[in-house]
């Protein structure tokens, strides 16, 4: 043996460990150790990833954690073997569910119910003998040996003496020597490690302070003195430790008796309860033949192949009660009209399709089954459906009930430091004023740090700021946290559901919302063999109901049953009208629409899958549109693709595509063929290409294919395989696009409710979305204190704005307020505060925007009597005093974040107009080429990553006449991008060139102003 | 803090030292440690020894290793 660390901790300690355990263990197996325990604080989290490392490097992964004993101090638990694994998830959980989150604690009687069958260390300075020989408590510490010995054979304690080299370290090992041979224990040494290298402590004393609240300079308890608990070699800790040798030999004979726990050989799969006598398979059976009778009808004998394919791959791999369970779920959402959709590569399947989990027929589309299962590839699979976001959680709540609590729960997700956040928490602890870090988070361009740093000449925003060599450093420390995981959240939708109780395989915790998750993500979850069911939320859905609902009340209406070749929702979508339209509203996606020009059910798919990062980078979007328009020839690489790719002209656009031109050229089965494009996928060598291009160009060749032919297929799927989209999630949502465009086209006041019911959701705020709901000719009435309701309601004909959407006011006030109107009505600002105190807070506000003007537009002096000294003794109401517009106005945005008596820029048309500038509409008529000039409002300034690499921003124009895109050059970027991001005014005036996508910005300058 | 000039060491142990002309010899190391400093000043890394003399001084002797450079940095009364 060469050498053992049995205490460390990785970036999963949050904030206490400043690696990740790959790198911990890339360290270990450079150094010669051979057996390292992951110890971290309370979780076992980064316990994939980590025994998945050892393994590969050869070294013994040991699993444990460090936890907090009530207030006594620190232990380290360390688990011997595989049939000990739960005691520490048993123990995990408790300390996590009976106390406040974020700080778990272990009980005696929880170590007392679960620790007897670990092993204990005593841990470092925070251990829980240290602390109370530094504390000088000769009664506390003979407690605490006492309780020990109550939980733990003397066999499983050990006292620990650390390489850390602190003051004092002496005098508290001889103690500590003291103690363990009264006691019968052994001690070992450890590293008491918290990152890999000795040149990371930086980031962990930055971690420290962040963790604290605290900046770099001050000083305070908590924070290490040196930077020692690195993974050291083992031949400091024989240096250190010369003069107690049996230290050293308990340490590894200690590695020695440990074994690593066996967690991935187990699968945990839901129990679906069958009726007696039938089993899953054969339920499974009944129920998809009853669902495709349902779906065929007449045509049911031509699909009676490949359900039947598609079974025996489900009931080979044994998920059969899965996807019972599943199917439960959906019938008991549509029992309870809850509207939802199966998305994903579940919609691959005729199965999904025949059980109702997903509208998409695959066997219409002819999507390839094994881009969702294949016995190939026997990885979990992953069935995603979209629930109307109010009513998700009923789903799985009746989830809960219906499998038990022990057996179902949440996945983790880990929020890890992105760019901004990175920067932000860095720059505060560096000393950074909070306002300068905001401003600077804001205006990085969505570019990873580092390369940020190489090009910080090239970026306006930050070249304008004077510390930059300051800012530099900060940076650079960002860099190095960027990825690490900062917290645990729960995953939008995943749900887990075992036969097994979860307990044996992760610890549970609260989420920040109050949801009990385990301890690992969704990657970590199928390496467990625990199977998932993703619940989402979706928004639009909520919309759609809303919409449906108001629809409903005064005519016929069913909104499954929109027709669905209706040429005046084509006609919009041409016309780029599409504003609020799901999934096809994003600048980008209209100017596809301009130039695809779509009319069929098809284009819409293929737009959906167009306007993605990958395609766009490809280069796809051209070729495919010029085809689709009739402008370029369709052409076939090899005659056996036209089958495969007719549909999309001749151009790769789906995954299901490539799966299907390696079968039928190469002759992979389809699910090897998938496994392939996984392989494309996720290669990142040139090598590694090389390697699978021949094997493909082999078995082509053997199939007749020429050679050339089979390169230049090679080079195209490699090409799309790793950005191509996949079509049956692209068709699942082509319906939900469809169908809300119909309704924007032919609804649009009972759809503008809905979205604005719903938000946030789509691309644009509010502000913009009532902009086009007046273009529509939909009246927007404001807030009225007798006549609103807690949400957007219809009025007159138009639209009334609700209550909820005061900042700050949450959905309870908002009711409160309209639950505590009297019939005729409240009398002014003291009637409200009296009847619903709670809305006291929110009062001004109401005045300010406008809520009281209904009884009297005199905002000042309602301010004034709620402000002054005669609160709650209304004086008469005074002059007719009106606030000016532009007054009414910024008070709307101020309060409300939008213009709800008028868009901003109404205000000052005439000044606009009088200075020579275009409205937006008049721009949109003006000829391409010509120069236009505008004073808008701007929203959404980015900088998508373009094919040349170059930066180019894009960012909308609003006013009161609707919305143009603007685009500004790299050149344009240099000299005016700091006026976009950052700490910036939102009305601009603009100049530029009348392009068919809006306009090209030649000049830019915040309004008004000396422009 | 006073650099010191002359320091005898065994197994990069201190032994001995010069102090105010004086040569101290050290009869027992009672503690020993390493400090970071302020590292994003740039500041090194100290390692200290607690020492006592052979005439019952103590004294605190820290070392740069970057530099070679040993320096008094504390004695007790």
């Amino acid at each position: 043996m060469s050498g053992a660390h049995l205490h460390v901790h990785s970036a999963f300690s949050f904030l206490e460990g400043a690696s990740m355990p790959k790198r911990l263990v890339q360290e270990a197996a450079a150094q010669g150790i051979d057996t390292v325990a992951l110890t971290d604080s309370h979780r076992v989290s980064g316990l994939v990833t980590f025994l998945q490392e050892c393994h590969r490097h050869g070294i013994k992964g040991i699993v444990g954690a460090e936890v907090q004993v009530e207030s006594e101090g620190r232990l380290v638990l360390l688990v011997p073997d595989t049939k000990s694994y739960p005691a520490l998830t048993g123990l995990l959980t408790q300390a996590h569910l009976t106390h406040p989150r974020g700080e778990p604690r272990v009980s005696w009687n929880s170590l007392q119910r679960w620790g007897g069958s670990l092993v204990a260390l005593t841990g470092d300075r925070d251990g829980i003998l240290s602390r109370a020989m530094m504390q000088r408590s000769p009664e506390r510490l003979y407690r605490i040996i006492q309780r020990l010995h109550g939980v733990f054979d003397p066999r499983q304690v050990f006292v620990e003496l650390t390489t850390s080299l602190l003051p004092g370290d002496r005098r508290l090992f001889a103690n500590l020597r003291n103690v363990a041979e009264q006691q019968h224990w052994g001690m070992v040494a450890t590293g008491a490690v918290h990152y890999a290298r000795k040149e990371d402590f930086g980031l962990l004393d930055l971690m420290t302070c962040i963790q604290q609240g605290r900046q770099i300079e001050e000083v305070f308890g908590g924070r290490r003195l040196n930077a020692e608990n690195y993974l050291k070699p083992w031949s400091h800790f024989q240096q250190l430790f010369s003069a107690w040798p049996e230290v050293l030999a308990n340490t590894l004979a200690l590695a020695d008796r440990l074994s690593t726990p066996d967690i991935f050989q187990r699968r945990f799969r839901p129990l679906f309860q069958t009726p007696p006598d039938i089993t899953a398979d054969e339920l499974l059976h009944q129920k998809v033949f009853k669902g495709a009778r349902w779906r065929y009808g007449v045509k049911l004998p031509q699909v009676h192949t490949r359900i039947h394919r598609e079974l025996s791959v489900i009931q080979d791999l044994g998920f059969s009660d899965y996807f019972l369970v599943v199917s439960d779920a959906a019938d008991f959402a549509r029992q309870q009209h809850i509207r939802f959709s199966g998305r994903g590569s579940a919609a691959d399947s005729v199965v999904a399709y025949c059980l109702g989990i997903t509208d998409v027929d695959a066997w219409h589309r002819n999507l390839l089954f094994e881009r969702f299962m294949s016995r190939e590839r026997q990885e979990m699979p992953d069935i995603d459906i979209d629930f109307d976001a109010r009513r998700r959680d009923e789903v799985e709540a009746y989830i809960r009930t219906r499998y038990g609590s022990e057996h179902v729960a949440r996945v983790a997700t880990y929020q890890t430091y992105r760019q901004r956040l990175a920067v932000r928490e860095i720059g505060k602890v560096m000393g950074f004023p909070r306002g300068e870090l905001d401003a600077l988070a804001k205006s990085l361009p969505e570019i990873p740090l580092q390369k940020l740093l190489e090009r910080w000449q090239e970026i306006p925003e930050l070249r304008q700021y004077p510390e930059s060599e300051r800012l530099k450093g900060v940076l650079t420390w960002a860099i190095s946290i960027e990825g690490m995981p900062r917290h645990i959240g729960t995953h939008l939708g995943g749900v887990v559901i075992s036969k097994e109780p979860l307990a044996l395989v992760s610890p549970r915790q609260l989420s920040p919302k109050g949801v009990e998750i385990l301890q690992f993500d969704k990657r970590d979850i199928e390496d467990l063999g625990i199977v998932k069911l993703d619940l989402l939320s979706l928004r639009t859905f909520s919309a759609i109901e809303m919409a449906s609902c108001h629809i409903s009340q005064t005519q016929p209406f069913e909104y499954d049953q929109i027709p669905l070749n209706d040429s005046a929702t084509f006609e919009r979508l041409r016309r780029r009208d599409s504003i609020g339209v799901f999934q096809l509203e994003s600048p980008a996606q209209r100017a596809l629409a301009g130039r695809l020009e779509p009319s069929t059910w098809e284009d819409i798919v293929a737009s959906l899958a167009l306007i993605r990062p990958g395609p766009i980078k490809g280069n796809m979007v051209d070729p495919y549109v010029e085809r689709r328009r009739g402008r370029e020839p369709v052409t076939y690489l090899h005659p056996s693709l036209e089958p495969i790719l007719s549909r999309t002209y001749g151009v790769v656009l789906f995954q299901e595509q490539v799966i299907a031109i390696a079968s039928v050229l190469a002759g992979f089965t389809p699910g090897e063929a998938d496994l392939l494009r996984r392989v494309m996928t996720h290669a990142r060598s040139t090598q590694e290409m090389e390697e699978l291009g021949c094997r493909f160009r082999e078995k082509a060749i053997d199939r007749g294919v020429s050679k050339e032919v089979a390169d230049q297929v090679f080079q195209q799927i490699v090409g799309y395989a790793s950005y191509g989209f996949n079509e049956a999630h692209a068709a699942a949502f082509a319906e939900t696009t469809y169908r809300t465009a119909y309704l924007l086209e032919h609804y649009p006041r009972q759809y503008f409710l809905g979205l604005l019911n719903a938000e946030p959701l789509g691309y644009y705020p509010i502000d913009v979305l009532l902009v086009e709901a007046r273009r529509r000719g939909i009246v927007i009435y404001p807030l009225d204190i007798n006549r609103s309701g807690a949400a957007m309601e219809e009025c007159d004909g138009g639209l009334l704005v609700g209550f909820g959407y005061l900042k700050g006011m949450g959905q309870d006030v908002a009711e409160a307020l309209v639950n505590g109107r009297p019939v005729h009505g409240y009398q002014d600002p003291q009637d409200v505060i009296e009847r619903v105190p709670r809305a006291r807070p929110y009062i001004e506000m109401l005045i300010e925007v406008g809520a009281f003007d209904g009884m009297n537009t005199d905002r000042e002096g309602l301010l004034y009597d709620v402000q002054g000294p005669n609160s709650l003794h209304l004086t008469a109401a005074r002059a007719n005093r009106i606030w000016a517009q532009a007054e009414v106005v910024a008070a709307d945005y101020r309060w409300l974040g939008f213009g709800q008596h008028q868009q901003w820029m109404k205000v000052w048309r005439p000044q606009v107009t009088q200075a020579g500038f275009l409205s937006i509409a008049q721009i949109e008529s003006t000829a391409l080429g010509k120069p236009v000039r505008t004073v808008a409002f701007f929203y959404r300034p980015h900088r998508p990553p373009t094919r040349s690499g170059r930066l180019v921003v894009f960012f909308s124009l609003v006013d009161e006449t609707g919305v143009l895109e603007a685009r500004l050059s790299t050149q344009g970027y240099q000299r005016f991008g700091h006026l976009l991001f950052g700490k910036v005014r939102r009305v601009v005036a603009v100049s530029g060139i009348r392009e068919a996508q809006g306009i090209r910005v030649t000049a830019l300058a915040p309004w008004p102003s000396s422009y | 803090m006073k650099p010191l000039q002359a320091v005898w060491v065994k197994n990069r142990v201190p032994e001995k030292f010069v102090w105010k002309d004086q040569l101290v010899v050290i009869q027992r190391v009672l503690d020993y440690w390493r400090d970071i400093g302020e590292w994003w000043h740039n500041e090194p890394e100290l390692w200290f020894w607690r020492v006592q003399s052979n005439q019952q001084g103590v004294y605190e002797l820290a070392w740069d290793p970057s530099k070679n450079q040993w320096w008094l940095y504390y004695i007790y009364d």
